[in-house]
């Protein structure tokens, strides 16, 4: 019995010596491999330091606010290109807001990342410590616009917001192709739109139709008895589906689905296009810090932004740096709100908005 | 030493009630965590001025939270709750109790088709329901609007409205209607309708004066019962009401908390107001209740006389169709339909036919989301542990309320019934409140979940205990005990055994209750631990109907698997 008992122990120490080998080995050789920073089309993303500090913490964990179905192909991308695991949330910045608060409360921020399109929470965040501030490589060439002063978050994406139309019923000749055209009676219970209170795009739309037009445009466009909904995902799926024929909606999620073949098209109104800031930073408690940092190089670089742009269709930070299908020369309709405006009218107008389209938050 | 003989049996005796009192201090302790400390939260933060998320100073109580949920337009939410929750109520008891009637006392042909009717919309439930429904019949698009204006019907079927969403509420809580009315309906003394008919009475009036009079108190418990079932339904109510700007009240809870910027006290403020309505509601069905003489509802063996249709036969059969059409059968004709779409966009009810238009592609699109796949581990784990754990407690409660004499057992039944008072949207804000403060890391983890759900289905998996442990004899227990079995012996060799059909339908009810779980899941889950009803939800809100129609399927098979093994394991053990 004893001898069975040795023999087993011997083969047992003699199969572990090599498997322990096998994977120092395995292991030695991927670090030879991928030492030194990351370089992608001749730009360099992060240190040789930062890479290899952040690729040891192996994984992050971002909350975000922009569409699920994009962010899930930009994040898979930055993965492919670290090899770092990015684990995504995604919810609409008010829910997302509750969330991040509640644990962060708890000292149990679960995300090292976060997004929102709705700036005044990431003003909050910064107020409160919520984010720490990172300056990206490209900090200077990044217009003041489209960052925090201080470095504590960035526009990762520039999202416009235009009219779409749904091809099999709304034909060329017919197209509003203004803000104002939308009031036309015959789009009565055709408009869709997402509510004042989603986010920062439904913020910022709300204001750029009151501020270009008056309170007056509100009450035409309630009188066409929209149909309202509280995300970009809703309104374009009421618009495939043909519920509403017409849209005030964000123009990247449009493309992407014209692009897989819906019957859907869009345009950028005369008077301009409101325009939201979708801000990335990372958390003052981020567990992996150090990949946070390797994502907020990542995303910001040209070519992250150049990988931005092709699976979202949207603007970016630098002017030269376009979606697929969105002209350059649009850009410089795009209406940007005053961030003090933006803060300082919120809650009166959106009180007004509510009363308007009757609409209860 | 003169009381050598007298110590040692007081000892024991004290001993014994020492451990009486340990082991119900035991179910308290757990049942407080489970229950009581989460309400706690919810009604601290209604009556404070400052959020009661873990960190923030604690506040100084007021009033005013009150004042806001009656001041913000509430009302409307309120009233809507009112005519959604009586109109819905309604028709499930109408539902329900001819389907129950139907099946258990009529000649009705293929019965055992009622039967199979009126359960299998409980494995679909009401979020998948509405989900279908909304792609059946919204304005203008809707399937079923497109197959009316190909034959220029002037009508155009609106499921976005009070009418409609009444209309989904009712069709998926008459099971539960007809749950509640079936095994009375079985037992009612034949003696006392026989005895009419004796006397000249026609069938109908045998029915009308003699059957629904005895059946009344649980046609009352049956309404009560879906009343609040249907007004804290948060998912039927957002998924058909949103679009239309119609709120109830747990759509309105949860857009307070929702919206930016959130207002959580005002939430739990609003949802004291609903637990408060509720529970008045179950306390005025108790007082109503109390009383009434049972007697002549009673299991003594006999078999219920059936009544003859003639030749209603038939039309009582096609009304066993209609609500199997509408509850099952059409719902899952739109999901595949959906999902067999690339875009949802049918012009005219040709495009319905046309097969090379349709594509595998949603399908293969949604198997390729891990975040899918995870969730739906999550989900089958979390409900097996709930069936497993969740069920044993709620069996170790409902054997102490009603076989043993441990001190408190009857606040026990209390505290383990409340939950039925409570939303799920806001036990789900207490939930959160008061389990993210503890030290160990219970957010985040599907445990947080596994607690939540057992606590949440803590009535159902008692009542259902209970009428199981009800029907044996405790004559069978004490024998055991006679002849020198331990307690935890009879319990294992005894009681369980002849329980054993009734736990496993209970363990069932919890498996797929947990499944459809929604409003609680929204606020517990994290980026690692989704549920599949929130992943659900959230591609619902980013307008990926496909992707919903395909997950509605996948579920919907999963639970009506489940529900086939099931009832055959359970057959197989009684025979």
């Amino acid at each position: 019995m004893s001898r069975i008992l040795r023999l087993w122990a011997t083969t047992g120490l003699i199969a572990a010596t090599v498997l322990t080998a096998l994977v120092f080995a395995v292991a030695g050789s991927a670090g030879q491999q991928q030492s030194g920073p990351l370089v992608i089309g001749g730009e360099q993303i992060p240190s040789a330091q930062l890479y290899e500090l952040a690729k040891r913490e192996g994984e992050l964990v971002a909350y975000m606010s922009y569409p699920n179905a994009i962010m899930r192909e930009v994040t898979k991308q930055f993965t492919t290109d670290t090899g770092i695991k990015l684990s995504l949330t995604s919810l609409p910045s008010d829910q997302l807001s509750e969330r991040v608060l509640t644990e962060w409360g708890a000292k149990q921020l679960k995300a090292d990342v976060l997004s929102f399109s709705e700036r005044a929470t990431m003003q909050s965040f910064v107020a409160n410590g919520i984010l720490t501030p990172w300056i990206v490589p490209r900090f200077k060439e990044i217009p003041d616009k489209f960052k925090n002063p201080k470095g504590y978050y960035y526009a990762q994406a520039v999202i416009v917001v235009g009219i779409s139309f749904n091809k099999a019923f709304v034909k060329g000749g017919d197209l509003p192709r203004t803000w104002k055209a939308l009031l036309d009676p015959k789009w009565q219970g055709k408009v869709g739109m997402t509510t004042a209170y989603t986010g920062g795009l439904g913020w910022t739309t709300a204001m750029f139709t009151r501020q270009k037009f008056g309170l007056d445009y509100w009450k035409k466009l309630a009188a066409q008895k929209p149909f309202l909904a509280s995300g970009v995902g809703q309104v374009t799926d009421a618009l495939v589906r043909g519920q509403i024929h017409i849209a005030i909606n964000h123009l990247g999620t449009v493309r992407r689905q014209s692009v897989a073949g819906a019957p859907l098209g869009f345009y950028f109104p005369r008077e301009g296009s409101p325009s939201v800031i979708e801000s990335v930073g990372m958390t003052s408690t981020a567990s992996h810090s150090r990949a946070a940092r390797l994502f907020l190089n990542w995303v910001m670089s040209r070519y992250g932004q150049r990988v931005f742009a092709k699976l979202s269709s949207e603007y970016t930070v630098y002017p030269d740096i376009v979606g697929p299908g969105m002209p350059k020369s649009a850009r410089a309709a795009l209406w940007y709100p005053k961030l003090k405006d933006y803060i300082k009218l919120r809650k009166q107008w959106l009180d007004e908005w509510g009363r308007t389209f009757n609409y209860t938050p | 030493m003169s009381t050598s003989s007298v110590a040692p049996r007081s000892i024991e005796l004290a001993g014994y009630r020492v451990q009486r009192y340990l082991f119900s201090g035991l179910i308290f302790a757990v049942l407080c965590f489970l229950i009581v400390y989460p309400i706690g939260m919810l009604v601290y933060a209604s009556v404070s001025d400052v959020p009661p998320r873990p960190g923030e100073p604690l506040g100084n109580v007021t009033t005013s939270n009150f004042a806001r949920v009656f001041a913000r337009g509430n009302l409307h939410a309120i009233a809507n709750s009112m005519v959604i929750g009586i109109t819905g109520t309604t028709l499930a008891l109408v539902i329900g109790s001819a389907l129950a009637w139907l099946t258990a006392r009529t000649d009705m042909p293929a019965r055992w088709l009622g039967h199979v009717a009126a359960i299998t919309p409980l494995f679909l439930g009401s979020f998948v329901g509405a989900l279908a429904w909304s792609f059946l019949a919204s304005s203008r698009v809707g399937y079923l609007n497109v197959f009316l204006s190909g034959i220029d019907a002037p009508l155009d079927l609106d499921i976005n409205s009070l009418v409609g969403i009444a209309f989904v509420m009712g069709i998926y809580h008459a099971p539960f209607a007809y749950l509640f009315l079936l095994s009375a309906l079985t037992l009612v003394n034949p003696e006392l309708e026989e005895a009419a008919k004796a006397h000249g009475a026609t069938s109908w009036q045998v029915a009308r004066r003699i059957t629904f009079p005895l059946v009344r108190p649980a046609l009352l418990g049956a309404a009560t019962l879906t009343l609040v079932m249907i007004v804290e339904n948060f998912a039927v109510a957002d998924v058909l009401g949103t679009p239309a700007g119609i709120r109830t009240m747990p759509v309105a809870i949860w857009r307070l908390m929702a919206e930016f910027p959130s207002h959580p006290n005002e939430a739990s403020a609003f949802g004291v107001v609903l637990l408060l309505f509720l529970a008045a509601l179950l306390f005025a069905q108790a007082r109503l209740l109390r009383g009434r003489d049972y007697a002549t509802v009673t299991g003594k063996g006999f078999r219920p006389r059936q009544l003859q249709l003639g030749k209603w036969r038939w039309l009582a059969f096609s009304f066993v169709l209609l609500y199997l059409f509408l509850a099952v059968l059409l719902p899952l004709w739109a999901l595949a339909m959906r999902s067999l779409s690339r875009f949802g966009l049918f012009l005219g009810p040709g495009s319905f036919f046309e097969i090379r238009s349709m594509t595998l592609a949603n399908f293969s699109d949604t198997f390729a989301r891990e975040d899918f796949i995870d969730a739906l581990r999550n989900t089958l784990l979390v409900a097996s542990f709930v069936a497993v754990f969740g069920g044993a407690l709620h069996y170790v409660i409902a054997h102490v309320v009603y076989r043993t004499q441990l001190p408190g057992r009857r606040t026990m039944e209390y505290i383990t019934m409340a939950p039925l008072a409570i939303p799920g949207i806001v036990i789900g804000l207490g939930y959160l409140w008061a389990w993210i403060r503890l030290p160990w890391t219970l957010f985040g983890s599907l445990w947080i979940f596994v607690l939540a759900y057992s606590a949440r289905l803590a009535p159902f998996g008692f009542r259902s205990m209970s009428a199981t442990i009800g029907q044996v004899h405790p004559e069978l227990e004490e024998s055991a005990r006679v002849c020198g079995a331990g307690r935890v012996r009879t319990v294992g060799r005894i009681t369980v055994p002849l329980l054993r059909p009734g736990v496993v339908s209970m363990m069932l009810l919890l498996f797929i209750m947990s499944f459809h779980e929604l409003s609680i899941s929204l606020f517990l889950y994290t980026p690692t631990t989704k549920v599949v009803t929130v992943e659900m939800y959230r591609q619902w809100g980013d307008g990926n109907t496909a992707g919903v129609a395909v997950m509605s399927l996948v579920v919907s098979a999963i639970l009506l698997f489940v529900a086939l093994v099931g009832r055959r394991w359970i057959s197989f053990k009684e025979r």
